[in-house]
């Protein structure tokens, strides 16, 4: 964006001689280092960032108190103001699908938070073998779309068609299901799969960035292990653990794969599946599917607020013990091998299982139907096909959606990190009035839950005569103003790293401040830049809650087209695609790693 | 040259500014200090001049040309403003090359290659790094980061040089050293430079001028000699060197020429100063060297002399440094290292009248 920005500007400076009589005598010159491109850039990118964010909101909650449909030509006249949809809303079943949200997400959260806190503790924290693979399998398992996890599941667990009752029924004769993921339960088991490598990216930093001499100061004053757990440890980290639940449940509101796929079936409704069924589903009612928008939307802020004040905190004890430490291991003894074999239960259920069932359904003849995954199949080679896999590099639609999202996950993340480096700059480094401002609209899209973020923006372009629906161009818009928060507390951080004087030296040097920020800011900010980028690029890929709603025929990313294979029932096809994306994520997770370890990221 | 005329900075937020409107001129070919305690607004005020903060008040100028006016509503942005400048932290580019972090100045003016190589080379072996111009930045000790910060300072020949306390990170010798290769550079150079340190030692050791200054405010100036010798104020007298400082009583003209008047340890005599008389709060400075102790009952005739008890002698290498009791006050000096003072050992403190120094409030 910025590249444009020319190197000198001339008329920024006042010349020596310039005389500048009649004006005020008092001179309002408080920027760092005199007039040039900060300001305008300060309130161009400010500008960008309400445009991209908050308009899109501003649209949605005016849809939610509208009679007329967005697009409509009455949709901003005021004459179309009614409460109607918001009394719509409290006739119909909100208390159910109020509940049935904040069940699942609790759930979800409790469940998640356990497996990855205990799994954080094993590897930072205890001598339990094989630490270094769990922690790449754990973080692997993060950038696989978690509509294959859902998918996967339900072919294993489905009461008909799962594989693990079959199995049961084959070769112990009980004919009723043993496992359903059709229920609240399951779902929950299913989504903390999904999103446990979150809390344990989260807490193993936490625990991480912990100084053992404050636990050594504790022993050494005659305190035992556990006493100082309780005493030293647990209160150190405690903040780290309320951001990290508060993270959880803002995930768990917002998820749209599980509720969509087995919710959905189950009978069990959530706000993201009412809002997907208002708006695409017929009869529509994008009036009560905005306000239910709007209701999630206040649900996440509530939980930002507690999020923001939470991390904040967690920022200052992090200061305090800076550097990246090397804590004292606890000796688990016999029972490392316990912790252990947990971890290794965890990463099979996760990524095994569903590894293992894929697989099984891609290799079946195609249009086979459900896919019967019987022991008495598995012995029988014979009907074996590739051909799925033949179909997956051949059919348009996964063609179209590997290139679609390898293109938009590309560009957003580098639109995001080089936008985001700038207004960390701004944030951190100037003195710019207002500048708080721009914190504030980097960190608003993470109350933004996707289904809504999808909504919004399909609607405020349907509403404005720009001609970028139906293309890329949408979902590159989307993802650039979804993916901010994360890129921007990276950045921040790192900003806040590099000593003001590197960038003054650069200045007195006879450099602008944009070959000073170009020449010297960014690349000392490289370790944070690529960790940016490389969490945008894979969430980028493996987006599906937002751009369910957006994206539309030849605009197909991933999880879309994940999506549409299983409502038209092609499970081998969709299947193989797994594997496929699978393949190409963790060759992209590998190179990741190398160019993390050579320039010395800690994971993104 | 650089003259800075009233210039006032008060930060955002402060109740006090940070400097309250100072006047100071840097000839040409002088190298003069700014020095004060940490929070004096010494940094400020060279920040001002470098670009870095804009003042609220005032005038700067660089070489005859006004880079700050608030009155004409001037203001030469950093970049724009030729000047070298040497920071605290030596903000060497970690990221870049000895060569490449000397380099950066002229790639901003746009020189030419081989102009370009043979001017960072000429900087280089001015500070006597010319074999590590091809090391990465980091991998420097922090006596040659030093030396980069200076070449990269010099390498676009500026108008001025600022220097914001360069040499406070490194360890003792190597600030003596470094003290006596910037002042070098800057000689043959010839150009106005200004010199910010909190170390009084330094600044005697490498200025033409001092200036000391305190909550944003120049209290002295002058050659760091005179500084020394005939400090202006109770707080210069005790910021610089080490001093006993009398308050005076009684003050009257005594006939050899000389004036006397009654202190903390008894009755003093020093050279004769008309305003001593009218004032009634002058006191008098006397250097730590400038104090002599000698066995009981002797000493020059013609000083002032004092029966005192040695209550505490540190030995310093170079000297002892004591603590007398007389008349019970205190009495500081620095003696001899063949001296040998023990404590408790009984002496006559000794003082010249002509090594005591008036002060008035």
């Amino acid at each position: 964006m910025a590249t444009t920005v020319p190197d000198t500007e001339p008329d920024a400076v006042h010349a020596p001689d310039d005389q500048r009589e009649g004006r005020d005598p008092t001179p309002r010159l408080r920027r760092r280092i005199g007039f040039d491109m900060r300001k305008p850039l300060f309130i161009g990118v400010a500008l960008l960032l309400v445009w991209l964010i908050i308009a899109p909101i501003v649209v949605l909650v005016w849809g939610s108190v509208s009679s007329e449909r967005p697009g409509a030509d009455g949709f901003f006249s005021l004459n179309s103001f009614t409460w109607g949809n918001w009394s719509r809303a409290f006739d119909s079943e909100l208390w159910e699908v109020f509940s049935n949200t904040a069940i699942f997400a609790g759930g979800t959260t409790l469940l998640a938070f356990t497996f990855g806190a205990f799994l954080a503790w094993a590897v930072e924290r205890t001598n339990t073998p094989f630490r270094r693979l769990i922690t790449v399998l754990v973080l692997a398992r993060l950038i696989v779309p978690g509509i294959l996890t859902t998918v996967s599941w339900i072919f294993l667990a489905s009461p008909r068609i799962g594989m693990i009752n079959s199995w049961f029924e084959s070769l112990f004769g009980i004919q009723q299901p043993v496992v359903d993921v059709f229920t609240m339960h399951g779902m929950i088991f299913v989504e903390a799969l999904d999103v446990f490598p979150v809390s344990f990216l989260l807490m193993s930093a936490a625990l991480r960035s912990m100084d053992p001499s404050l636990e050594e100061a504790s022993q050494v004053a005659g305190h035992g292990t556990l006493s100082t757990t309780f005493r030293v440890t647990l209160p150190l980290i405690l903040p780290a653990i309320l951001a990290t639940f508060i993270f959880l449940l803002i995930r768990g509101v917002e998820t749209f794969e599980t509720p969509t796929l087995i919710g959905l079936p189950a009978g069990i409704p959530t706000f993201v599946v009412e809002i997907w069924q208002r708006t695409s589903a017929v009869p529509t009612d994008l009036g009560l599917a905005a306000v239910y928008a709007v209701l999630v939307l206040a649900l996440a802020i509530v939980l930002v607020w507690g999020y923001n004040r939470m991390t904040r905190h967690t920022e200052a004890y992090q200061i305090v013990s800076g550097k990246a430490f090397r804590p004292k291991r606890i000796d688990l003894g016999k029972a490392r091998w316990v912790s252990m074999g947990f971890a290794a239960l965890l990463l099979f259920l996760s990524i095994g299982l569903p590894l293992i069932v894929l697989t099984w359904a891609s290799i079946q003849p195609p249009f086979s139907g459900v896919p019967p995954l019987t022991p008495e199949a598995a012995v029988q080679f014979s009907d074996f096909s590739l051909e799925n896999y033949r179909d997956a590099f051949d059919s348009e639609l996964t063609r179209r959606a590997l290139w679609n999202s390898s293109v938009l996950a590309a560009s957003s993340a580098t639109i995001v990190t080089l936008l985001m480096a700038i207004v960390a700059w701004i944030t951190v480094k100037s003195r710019i009035r207002g500048r708080a401002l721009l914190d504030h609209l980097a960190f608003t899209p993470i109350a933004v839950p996707a289904i809504m973020f999808g909504l919004s923006v399909l609607w405020l372009y349907l509403v404005l005569p720009f001609p970028v629906y139906g293309t890329l161009w949408i979902l590159l818009i989307l993802y650039v103003a979804r993916f901010p928060p994360v890129a921007f507390r990276i950045l921040s951080a790192q900003t806040t790293q590099v000593a003001d004087e590197l960038q003054e030296a650069a200045e007195v040097s006879g450099a602008t401040w944009w070959r000073s920020f170009r020449t010297v800011m960014l690349p000392l900010l490289k370790p944070g830049l690529l960790a940016a980028w490389i969490f945008v690029m894979v969430h980028a890929f493996r987006e599906l809650g937002a751009s369910v709603l957006v994206s539309s025929f030849g605009t197909e990313v991933v999880g879309v087209a994940i999506l549409d294979l299983w409502e038209n029932g092609s499970f081998g096809l969709l299947s193989a695609f797994g594997i496929v994306i699978m393949g190409v994520l963790l060759a992209a997770a590998l190179i990741a790693a190398w160019l993390s370890r050579r320039y010395g990221v800690e994971g993104p | 040259m650089i003259r800075l005329e009233g210039i006032k900075k008060t930060y955002r937020g402060a109740s006090e500014p940070a400097v309250k409107g100072i006047d100071v001129e840097v000839p040409d070919g002088e190298l003069v200090t700014l020095l004060g305690p940490s929070g004096c607004g010494k940094t400020t005020t060279l920040r001002c001049i470098a670009g870095l903060e804009t003042p609220d008040e005032g005038r700067i100028l660089i070489d005859q040309r006004t880079v700050f006016s608030s009155a004409e509503r001037i203001k030469v942005r950093t970049n724009q403003r030729n000047t070298g400048m040497v920071f605290q932290s030596y903000a060497i580019w970690p990221h870049m090359t000895v060569f490449e972090n000397v380099a950066y100045p002229l790639k901003a003016g746009r020189v030419n290659r081989t102009e370009l190589h043979s001017r960072v080379r000429d900087a280089l072996e001015l500070v006597g790094l010319g074999e590590l111009a091809d090391r990465p930045a980091p991998n420097l000790s922090g006596g040659q980061q030093q030396r980069v910060a200076l070449a990269r300072a010099l390498v676009s020949e500026p108008k001025i040089l600022l220097f914001d306390e360069p040499l406070s990170n490194l360890d003792a010798k190597l600030r003596e050293s470094m003290r006596q290769e910037i002042r070098e550079v800057q000689q043959r150079l010839g150009i106005a430079a200004l010199y910010v340190t909190h170390d009084q030692t330094e600044a005697l050791a490498i200025s033409d001028k001092v200036i000391v200054m305190s909550q944003g405010e120049i209290l002295d100036v002058g050659s760091p000699q005179r500084i020394y010798e005939r400090p202006a104020s109770h707080f210069v007298a005790q910021f610089i060197g080490l001093a006993n400082i009398f308050d005076l009583t009684e003050v009257t003209e005594s006939d050899d020429g000389l004036m006397s008047g009654r202190c903390e340890i008894g009755t003093i005599r020093f050279p004769h100063d008309p305003a001593a008389l009218t004032t009634d709060a002058a006191s008098l400075v006397v250097r730590l060297e400038d104090v002599t102790l000698d066995p009981p009952g002797s000493g020059d005739a013609d000083s002032n002399r004092w029966p005192g008890r040695v209550v505490s002698a540190l030995f310093l290498g170079t000297l002892w440094d004591c603590s007398i009791e007389v008349d019970g006050a205190r009495v500081r000096a620095h003696v001899p290292r063949t001296a040998q003072p023990k404590a408790g050992d009984a002496v006559t403190v000794s003082i010249r009248p002509e090594d005591c120094v008036t002060l008035h409030h």
